[in-house]
């Protein structure tokens, strides 16, 4: 058997050739990646904002709420303190008395009070205690605000000696309206 | 150069090995990510509604709550009736580990018992109940007490209080702001917030609140991020035909009248006749619907519409009525009343006092009971009765308002010998207020008869209108018949038994009506006891108001319906008149010039008292007695005041004794005789 010489050339020495960086496929493949990951943190934020946002309209709903019940409140305490019954409670307060047949005949013979103030000059007025609230209403000392359209329709009982006054006593009157206005408010907050 | 056999064998071992410890770890990390797959797979499809539920459950509850029942409102836009948002406390008996000491500091702020607090709550949590009452629909200002009080520092908790097991919830409380005004009409509602009388009751279905549910999800330190709830239609609000200043004027005027008579009680009952609308309607005594727990069902109990009685000569309107319409009678035609006494079916009917031959507008002005039968006799039982039911008696008026009673008004076949007699004058029938009310609206309105009606209109919670009332209108009598009816009316004011309801400035015209009451335990009518009204309007010839009022059981000296109900009509109409701008078309009385009046004297109370009972004693006298007969001179008495004087009232003996003959009118005798 012949041996078959194999000649064996000497490889070159074999360099390693490196292929070249593919750069735009590295650049897509990070832009990508980015925006996978930026997707995510995106989920992540709207997730936890709506929450928060949730809460937020939670707590705005019940401040809505509770505004509203207490609007509730506030016009209920206002019918209450323009009933009758609560009108003659403030009445009572500030030292009115219901009409009886003695508070008539001693409105009757006292003179009419002259239009001044009752919050400011309250303590240097004399303001007879046992006055009632009907003549005091015809003296135009104290009819409120409310009952002022009521007040100026001409009614057939009202004593025809008490005319309107003049510009600057119907300012004073409207300051001694707003006055007391003011007095029956607190007094009924008060109870 | 030779390779060594077994060098390459091992290599390839080597390489395989290493393959199959790679493939080993393969299938590893395979089988365990296909483990997990499956798992995901099993809960994220087979067990995905059971684990949703399960998620759901623990980041979501449902809040119930019950929309704030709806607002009433009276013609002015015054709230009535309006319902508010308050908190009740209650406990979670687990949740609480020191009962005495939570006891204690409840009982201090909430002023309640400190051993009942214990004692419901170691009940609740021996029986394991997670729920337990402490305080029900509790005012704002003791609400933020309560917070202010109650709170430990060291408990995290989402909710007030911040104490371990007491929790707040949400109800609403039904508030009547004007008390007692209107009471009857309002009605009121329970500690539930269903409507127990009044409008509450008859328009429940349209005040109630429908009860929302809210799903809320929490996270978990508690707090609320996303809320939904159920979209209900919000319940309606009620406007209500009634004014409330003119109500309140009502209710004053028919206390201060029943009061003085010592009455009973009094109904009262304000008509517009052009519209039908009820602007006021009022019974004495009233209630106040804020403290229902205190009432018992006769208290709220609305008489105007519920309560029949007998008309008495108000029903007089009906009867010449029906024969005006007949063209039976005229008003300035002639009448025979005789000595006023007239037998029918062995039945004896008296007038008060006799008035011979007059028209028939006097007699009705007189109110004459032998006129006014004849008159329904004329007219025959048939077209009474169906004048009777076309102005509106024996069947319900229709007012939204629970329990109407139909009141009592026998078919013509059931009737009785005297029986039209007996109706012609007002009995024999059972009528309510607001029947005989709008009977006279019938006659002030021309003979059409308005349907009467007390709510307004029905509105959204928005303020939207969804429907107004739209009356029932009839034509009863023609306007001719109307017309004469007026006058006669008006005459019984200037000139009959209705002179208390003169009005200064305005003109008025009505009947009054004064009639025995029927005993349900003597079974017949007592004689002492009596139903006394007047129903008229203002003014006589354009009537603006219709005004009704019924006193039951006057005592003492007054109990006719001119003497008791009159002048609460007069009270009404001269407040009521001026507040809906009606022109006064009526004079003074001539001595009334204001201002001058001051040194007239005016009779003092002695005086008018001393007066009444004199008019009494005279009325008394004459009415239910016989006239003496010819020659003889003696009266018999009534069994009330025996034939001995001492045994008489002294008003009696009084009116009785001949007047003390002064020095003066001796003198004048004297002259006279010389």
């Amino acid at each position: 058997m012949k041996k078959r010489k194999v000649l064996r050339k000497r490889k070159p020495r074999v360099r390693r050739e490196r292929d070249p960086i593919p750069w735009k496929y590295c650049i897509l493949t990070l832009i990508c990646g980015l925006l996978f990951v930026s997707g995510f943190f995106l989920a992540a934020t709207n997730h936890f904002s709506s929450m928060a946002y949730g809460m937020k309209n939670s707590k705005l709903r019940r401040q809505i709420e509770g505004i509203k019940s207490r609007n509730r409140r506030l016009l209920l305490s206002r019918e209450i303190s323009l009933s009758p019954s609560g009108i003659k409670e403030a009445g009572r307060k500030i030292g009115l008395s219901d009409m009886t047949v003695t508070n008539i005949e001693i409105a009757a013979k006292t003179k009419p009070i002259p239009s001044t103030s009752i919050g400011k000059n309250a303590k240097k007025a004399e303001v007879p205690t046992n006055i009632s609230i009907q003549s005091a209403i015809r003296n135009n000392s104290l009819v409120s605000k409310i009952d002022k359209k009521n007040a100026s329709k001409k009614h057939i009982n009202e004593p025809r000696g008490h005319r309107k006054g003049s510009k600057k006593e119907s300012d004073k009157i409207e300051d001694d309206l707003i006055a007391l206005e003011q007095r029956i408010s607190m007094n009924s907050r008060k109870r | 150069m030779r390779r060594n056999p077994r060098r390459t064998k091992n290599s390839k071992n080597s390489l395989q090995t290493a393959f199959t410890r790679f493939m080993l770890i393969v299938a590893v990390f395979v089988f365990w990510i296909g483990a997990i797959s499956v798992r995901l797979v099993h809960l994220q499809v087979n067990q995905h509604d059971k684990l949703h539920k399960q998620a759901l459950g623990q980041r979501r509850d449902l809040q119930k709550t019950k929309m704030l029942r709806g607002t009433i409102y009276d013609r002015s836009e015054r709230t009535l009736a309006m319902s508010i948002k308050v908190n009740s406390l209650y406990a979670d008996p687990l949740e609480i580990d020191d009962i005495n000491s939570t006891a204690e500091r409840l009982s201090k702020v909430l002023k309640m018992r400190k051993r009942g607090l214990v004692k419901k709550i170691t009940r609740a949590k021996k029986k394991g109940r997670r729920f337990v009452w402490l305080k029900r629909k509790v005012d704002q200002a003791k609400y933020e007490k309560v917070n202010k009080t109650l709170s430990d520092e060291d408990i995290k908790k989402y909710d007030f209080p911040k104490v371990k097991g007491l929790h707040w919830t949400k109800e609403q409380k039904r508030e009547y702001p004007y008390k007692s005004l209107a009471a009857h009409i309002i009605g009121f509602s329970n500690f539930d917030d269903e409507g127990q009388a009044g409008v509450e009751f008859s328009q429940e279905k349209l005040l109630r609140g429908e009860v929302v549910k809210t799903w809320r999800k929490r996270d978990r330190l508690g707090r609320v991020y996303d809320e939904s709830n159920t979209g209900l239609e919000k319940p309606k609000d009620i406007v209500l035909t009634i004014s409330n200043s003119i109500q309140y004027k009502v209710e004053e005027a028919l206390a201060r009248g029943v009061k003085r008579v010592r009455g009973k009680s009094g109904k009262a009952v304000v008509l517009d006749p052009k519209t039908g609308e009820i602007l006021a309607m009022a019974n004495f005594p009233s209630f106040n619907p804020n403290k229902f727990r205190k009432l018992k069902p006769a208290m709220w109990k609305n008489r105007v519409i519920q309560d029949n009685y007998s008309p008495g000569s108000i029903f007089k309107l009906i009867t010449y009525g029906a024969a005006l319409e007949e063209d039976l009678i005229k008003p300035e035609s002639q009448i025979d009343c005789g000595d006023g006494r007239i037998t029918v079916s062995k039945h004896t009917f008296n007038d008060s006092h006799p008035v011979g031959k007059v028209s028939y507008a006097k007699a009705f002005a007189e109110s004459s009971n032998v006129c006014a039968i004849k008159t329904g006799m004329r007219v025959g039982r048939n077209r009474f009765y169906r004048y009777a039911r076309s102005f509106g008696f024996g069947k319900k008026t229709g007012i939204k308002l629970p329990a109407e009673t139909r009141g009592l008004l026998r078919s013509p076949k059931t009737w009785n010998g005297d029986s039209l007699a007996s109706m012609s004058i007002g009995y024999e029938i059972g009528v309510t207020a607001l029947q005989s009310a709008t009977a006279f609206a019938t006659i002030a309105n021309d003979g059409i008869k308005i349907q009467p009606h007390i709510v307004k209109e029905i509105r959204q919670a928005n303020g939207k209108t969804v429907s107004t009332t739209e009356p029932e209108k009839v034509r009863v009598v023609s306007a001719k018949t109307a017309n004469d009816l007026r006058k006669m009316l008006r005459q019984v004011v200037l000139e009959g038994t209705g002179r208390r309801a003169q009005l200064n400035g305005y003109t008025s015209a009505g009947k009054t009506g004064t009639a025995w009451k029927y005993d349900s335990k003597l079974k017949a009518f007592n004689r002492n006891k009596y139903v006394s009204s007047f129903i008229g309007f203002a003014p006589a010839d354009d009537p603006a108001v219709v005004i009704a009022i019924v006193v039951d059981e006057p005592r003492g000296a007054m109990r006719y319906g001119g003497q008791v109900a009159a002048p609460i009509f007069r009270e009404i109409a001269e407040k009521v008149l001026p507040e809906l701008n009606i022109t006064p078309d009526g004079t003074l009385p001539e001595d009334f010039k204001p201002g001058k009046n001051k040194n007239k004297k005016t009779p003092s109370n002695k005086e008018k008292k001393s007066q009444d009972k004199k008019d009494e004693a005279d009325e008394i006298l004459a009415s239910n007695e016989r006239k003496p007969k010819a020659g003889k001179g003696k009266i018999k008495t009534d069994k009330k005041y025996p034939k001995r004087s001492s045994q008489m009232p002294k008003h009696i003996r009084a009116a009785r004794k001949k007047p003390k003959e002064t020095n003066k009118s001796k003198r004048h005798r004297s002259k006279r005789e010389t």
